[in-house]
């Protein structure tokens, strides 16, 4: 091979990961660049051969100076990588618990054999148009701010510094007095609770609907009763404290985690209602709380992990 | 022989990367191509990469810094850069501010990292 045909080749190789319109123009230009440069070699007493090839040599990879030639724009801009990263695991958990959910629930799980897959298949696609439009959605972010005047600032607007043991008191009571107020509802049974709101006038389809199945009723209520009860006693100490310690949030952390586990063995352990489709909604919103549960318990324990982590470095 | 994870390396690109956009708008008050030009910086001693040099010229182009054009005389035809009117503003602020801070590393590394 000649020289020219080298740098013919070298000069091809950088320009085809250029824009069309740039082509010509840097090729030509490149093309009489490594010309002068394999000249100057030859002349100080290098071979052809030789000075072509420490040329291109010195030059380095075609990648990398097609790569030199761009400003570098990046997709996901520095500072926002991180929500980025917090929505992709964020987006994949949820669907991920969602997927799980239907398929402990829904009856065609048990029944029709290519269900699970559909579930797999469908979930997957979900997931990945998910990812396509957050990069989009951070590309567009990252363009329009680049293109946006950074708004003036002074001390007084800089944000305050978050307390991460504080709790918001009158947040937390409310939702406590929520969980609180299910509970009471499933411990009486939601049937009960149709017929005394309706003064025993709720019809009786109704009634049936919400009956608890026998075998859940007899062992398995009385377990999650128990469980549900300690969580939210859990989770409202620190209402009374004023504080919410680390070493709480632990404690918070493993019994989400031991209550999700005992939610799911409880789907699988057999029905709730005695009807559907009463008994799939049921085990559908109980695996997407017990799947929500114990993913939220798994990043908050690691969450405290990495705080310990900095904090002893 | 210099491992790729050796941080010298890493620290002393970074280094370098600012002063190679200073040193080349230094040698274009007057219209080179890039060969001439890697020549110049050469003999004053800064010796910048083929592949970091040209595509830098291109970059400084599009951002209004240079201007160029072909020139066709004897030989092949070339591509001459200069410093356009910004980059002559430009390039008078980076220079005091590269004296100023130039300054500020002489005085911090004379003192031998007594303090």
């Amino acid at each position: 091979m000649t020289a020219l045909e080298v740098i013919n080749r070298y000069v091809y190789a950088v320009t085809r990961q250029l824009p069309a319109s740039r082509r010509g123009d840097i090729g030509v230009e490149l093309t009489a660049l490594l010309e002068d440069e394999v000249s100057a070699r030859m002349e100080a007493g290098a071979t052809e051969s030789d000075a072509v090839t420490s040329t291109i040599s010195r030059m380095g990879p075609p990648d990398v100076v097609a790569r030199n030639y761009h400003d570098a724009v990046p997709v996901i801009d520095v500072r926002d990588s991180r929500i980025f990263v917090k929505a992709v695991v964020i987006g994949l958990a949820a669907l991920c618990v969602l997927a799980i959910s239907v398929v402990l629930s829904d009856p065609r799980a048990s029944v029709e054999p290519g269900f699970t897959q559909e579930v797999t298949d469908e979930t997957v696609s979900t997931i990945l148009q998910y990812l396509g439009l957050l990069t989009l959605v951070f590309w567009g972010v990252g363009i329009w701010r680049r293109n946006t005047r950074t708004r003036p600032w002074s001390a007084d607007s800089l944000p305050a510094v978050p307390d991460s043991e504080a709790v918001n008191t009158p947040v937390t009571a409310l939702a406590i007095m929520f969980w609180t107020a299910g509970l009471c509802v499933l411990v009486a049974g939601p049937a009960n609770v149709f017929s005394a709101l309706s003064g025993g006038a709720a019809p009786a389809a109704l009634l049936e609907a919400f009956a608890y199945d026998e075998g859940f009723a007899a062992s398995r209520a009385m377990v999650l009763w128990a469980a549900l009860a300690a969580s939210i006693a859990i989770a409202a100490w620190p209402v009374v404290t004023g504080r919410r310690a680390p070493a709480w949030r632990r404690v918070e952390a493993v019994a989400s985690i031991l209550l999700s586990i005992l939610i799911y063995a409880i789907i699988l352990a057999g029905d709730v209602f005695a009807q559907e489709p009463a008994n799939e909604y049921m085990k559908l919103a109980m695996a997407i709380f017990a799947g929500w549960g114990l993913f939220e318990g798994i990043a908050e324990w690691t969450r405290l992990s990495w705080s310990d982590g900095r904090q002893s470095a | 022989m210099v491992s790729s994870d050796d941080p010298f390396q890493k620290l002393e690109l970074e280094l370098r990367r600012g002063a190679i956009v200073l040193a080349t708008l230094s040698r274009l008050k007057a219209p080179k191509y890039g060969y001439s030009l890697r020549q110049a910086l050469s003999a004053a001693g800064m010796e910048i990469e083929e592949g970091t040099l040209y595509p830098l010229l291109r970059r400084l182009e599009s951002q209004g810094i240079l201007v160029s054009e072909w020139q066709t005389g004897e030989g092949p035809p070339r591509r001459y850069y200069q410093l356009s009117e910004n980059g002559h503003q430009l390039y008078s602020r980076l220079s005091k501010s590269w004296r100023a801070l130039s300054d500020v590393m002489d005085g911090l590394l004379s003192d031998g990292g007594k303090s």
